[in-house]
């Protein structure tokens, strides 16, 4: 995971180490970056999907403009 | 981490035989390759040893780590690409799978690979590796980019400052990569210190290296500087049945040099780092600003100074937060909702359908009463507040996605000091816009007691959820002075009161250093990805306490309860010169802040409340209380005293600032 505001990458094992101290133990269904506290929801499955299947488009009609 | 260094010290040796056959470099001299993720590693490592690479699970996790064999005119080596690391002091698996293997491999040679574009953000790395004494060779890779971009590095200075080879490199073209190679097997280990600390801290470095064994992996100055920085019991730093006695003595130091300091030791270290970082680059590196910037560049100098990153800021506020939530979410969709949808077919088969299957009015009434589930909760979650933090989300996700949020916190850094905090202040702030309670856990990530203190009162006071600031831009949105009265004086209390606090509360006056990540133009599948994310979230959280709100309030009127509690706010409202019905919505406000201000908008539908009361009411319950969810978090976080008695001045200030405005607008005779 890339976190939106330091732009540093993290794992999940960051992020759990991120939640250790936290009051909500991991139930507000956030992911937390260990470099500076940012959080954002964690994504669902659907929303990883989602997000290949629109870069994947793009990225093809960019292909295929380049090809002509 | 001592634990990961043991078992990966136990399982590597029986994972060498695999290692061996299909790499066949186990007996080999070794060159690591280190670097920040994405700097061009693993491209830099396929250059050096070719197609012919075994990619494996190091042992123990499941991080890959890859291996391959670098011939050279002066011996063969083998060539270890490492996961992404930041710095010495491990957070990831993977950063602490590359420090584990620095100190259990012992490297021939270490290769630093950083991006040359971003040596303010790298070079620090560099400096701590050369200061463990590893025999550091710096590879300045993606120079092309760097080039193009009109950064003038002088790197014959640069190795003369650094004592350690310094190799220009493109991996993508593979310029440089012979040289690189020719130089890895004259590396040595980099002599003396780069980075001085403050004299606190090279005390306590100096008192822990006294007590470590000089023939460690990585020199003692180092390994005493990551034993101040991380818990000594998770560290590998370690060595030897010797310097493990002194794990005790060590944690006292630590634990003492913790007490002196008003911020933490990694604080401090990371100032200095970058200081140090600062004055090399300034003896070897032209940047573009001394030269004519890109757009890109000067952009996002821009954004971080007062002009014009803050008329910026309120463009981005303008179409970002007034046009796009307020005119088009909390307008236009949400009346698309309400009207045609619910009012038009969603309530009418519901009415039909209660009235049906239920034949007791009382029952009846927690489906579809004034406050009921259907009428009231799922109307409320689905037609009011899921078009305002939809449209929210949106904005934020693009505003995210664009690099913009980090430039708001160098921005707001100045103004921020001034009540107490500084820009890591903008990270809580920020999350309150999208929750108040989760961005006060988030204040715990603030360096000072001081710090969290301000941020949690300012939170709990001046700071609207995304639900109900949408719902309040939208309620004002037709009548622009009404908004602008509604800003000023949210704004006045933010900062009056940060002032004031600042001003009571002892403390010294925090500092702000961040690394910037790049601008860019947001990525339509991550802003559509992260809206996404955004709303199943909410969802999940706003929907289930919604419809409990409808519960209680169902049970409150049966038993009394509410119609008694609504009584106790009615004379305060009416000296605000508002509605009895408003105090029904300041009761809803303290169940969750977005859920009051939706009652706020109904009155407002049903022509209750005329432009002077809207801004009367709009500020108050920004102002009031925070909802019971953030209450309980503050008494978690800061203690039921502070909890307590930020409740009641909260109350009191929001009470007292809605009089104070109704009397100047009404004493005024100012029509809004």
């Amino acid at each position: 995971m890339t976190c939106a505001f330091c732009g540093r990458e993290f794992d999940d094992t960051g992020a759990r180490r991120a939640c250790h101290s936290c009051a909500m133990f991991g139930g507000c269904r956030k992911v937390k970056c260990p470099h500076c506290g940012m959080e954002a929801p964690a994504e669902p499955a659907s929303a990883k999907w989602l997000r290949t299947l629109l870069t994947r488009r793009r990225h093809g009609q960019a292909g295929d403009r380049r090809g002509r | 981490m001592m634990h990961l260094v043991a078992r990966l010290a136990g399982k590597r040796r029986e994972a060498r035989p695999q290692q061996a056959g299909a790499g066949g470099g186990a007996s080999l001299p070794k060159v690591m390759i280190v670097g920040a993720p994405n700097v061009g590693k693993s491209l830099l490592f396929n250059r050096l040893t070719g197609s012919y690479v075994v990619v494996s699970n190091y042992p123990g996790t499941t991080v890959e780590v890859s291996r391959g064999v670098l011939d050279t005119s002066a011996g063969r080596f083998e060539v270890v690409d490492t996961p992404g690391i930041y710095s010495l002091t491990p957070i990831t698996a993977e950063e602490h799978v590359t420090l584990a293997v620095l100190l259990a491999e012992k490297p021939r040679a270490v290769v630093h690979v950083i991006d040359a574009k971003n040596l303010q953000r790298m070079l620090g790395l560099t400096l701590q590796l050369a200061d463990a004494g590893l025999p550091v060779v710096l590879a300045l890779n993606m120079a092309d980019e760097a080039r193009m971009l009109g950064i003038r590095i002088d790197a014959p200075r640069l190795e003369q400052i650094l004592r350690i080879p310094v190799v220009v490199t493109v991996a993508t073209t593979g310029a440089g990569i012979r040289e690189l190679a020719s130089r890895l097997p004259h590396a040595q280990p980099a002599a003396g210190t780069r980075i001085l600390f403050d004299p606190h801290l090279e005390t306590a470095i100096s008192s822990i290296s006294g007590l470590l064994d000089a023939s460690g992996p990585l020199a003692s100055r180092v390994r005493a500087l990551l034993l101040l920085q991380t818990a000594p019991a998770e560290n590998g730093l370690l060595c030897g049945e010797t310097e493990k006695k002194q794990a005790n003595p060590i944690a006292r130091i630590a634990a003492a040099a913790r007490r002196d300091r008003s911020h933490s030791i990694n604080y401090h270290a990371t100032i200095s780092v970058q200081q140090t970082v600062d004055r090399i680059l300034g003896e070897t590196v032209a940047f573009p600003s001394q030269a004519a910037p890109g757009f890109r560049e000067q952009l996002s100098r821009w954004l971080m100074r007062p002009f014009p990153g803050i008329p910026i800021l309120l463009l981005v506020l303008y179409f970002g937060l007034y046009q796009f939530v307020g005119s088009f979410g909390a307008g236009t969709l949400v009346d698309f909702l309400q009207d045609t949808v619910f009012s038009g077919y969603v309530t009418p088969w519901v009415d039909r359908l209660i009235g049906a299957l239920i034949p007791w009015q009382v029952l009846r009434d927690l489906f579809i009463g004034p406050y009921g589930i259907v009428t009231l909760g799922i109307r409320y979650a689905v037609a009011l507040i899921f078009p305002i933090v939809g449209t929210f989300f949106i904005a934020f996700s693009i505003l995210e996605d664009s690099g913009y949020l980090p430039r708001l916190a160098m921005l707001l850094d100045r103004i921020f000091k001034k009540i107490g905090l500084n820009g890591r202040a903008v990270i809580p702030m920020v999350l309150g816009l999208g929750c108040d309670t989760m961005a006060m856990i988030v204040t715990r990530t603030l360096e000072t007691t001081r710090e969290k203190v301000i941020a949690s009162l300012l939170l709990a006071l001046a700071v609207p959820c995304s639900a109900q600031m949408g719902v309040i831009v939208g309620l004002l949105a037709g009548r622009p002075k009404a908004l602008l009265v509604w800003f000023g004086v949210i704004l006045l209390i933010f900062l009056a009161a940060g002032m004031l606090a600042a001003r009571f509360l002892p403390g010294e006056r925090p500092r702000f250093y961040m690394e910037l990540p790049p601008l860019r133009w947001p990525r339509f599948g991550n802003v559509i990805a992260k809206t996404y994310a955004r709303m199943v979230w909410y969802f999940k959280e706003v929907f289930p306490l919604f419809i409990l709100a409808s519960v209680l309030i169902w049970v409150g009127q049966i038993t009394g309860l509410f119609q008694t509690v609504v009584r106790g706010l009615t004379p305060l409202v009416r000296w605000m010169g508002l509605p009895d019905q408003a105090a029904v919505a300041f009761l809803f406000g303290f169940f969750r802040r977005d859920y009051g201000a939706a009652g706020l908008y109904d009155l407002q539908k049903a022509g209750a409340l005329q432009g002077n009361q809207l801004v009367v009411a709009s500020i108050t319950l920004t102002l009031f209380l925070p909802c019971v969810a953030q209450l309980l978090i503050m008494r978690k976080e800061r203690g039921l005293r502070f909890a307590l008695v930020s409740a009641a001045g909260i109350t009191v200030v929001a009470l007292a600032v809605g009089l104070l405005v109704n009397a100047v607008l009404t004493g005024t005779g100012v029509r809004l």
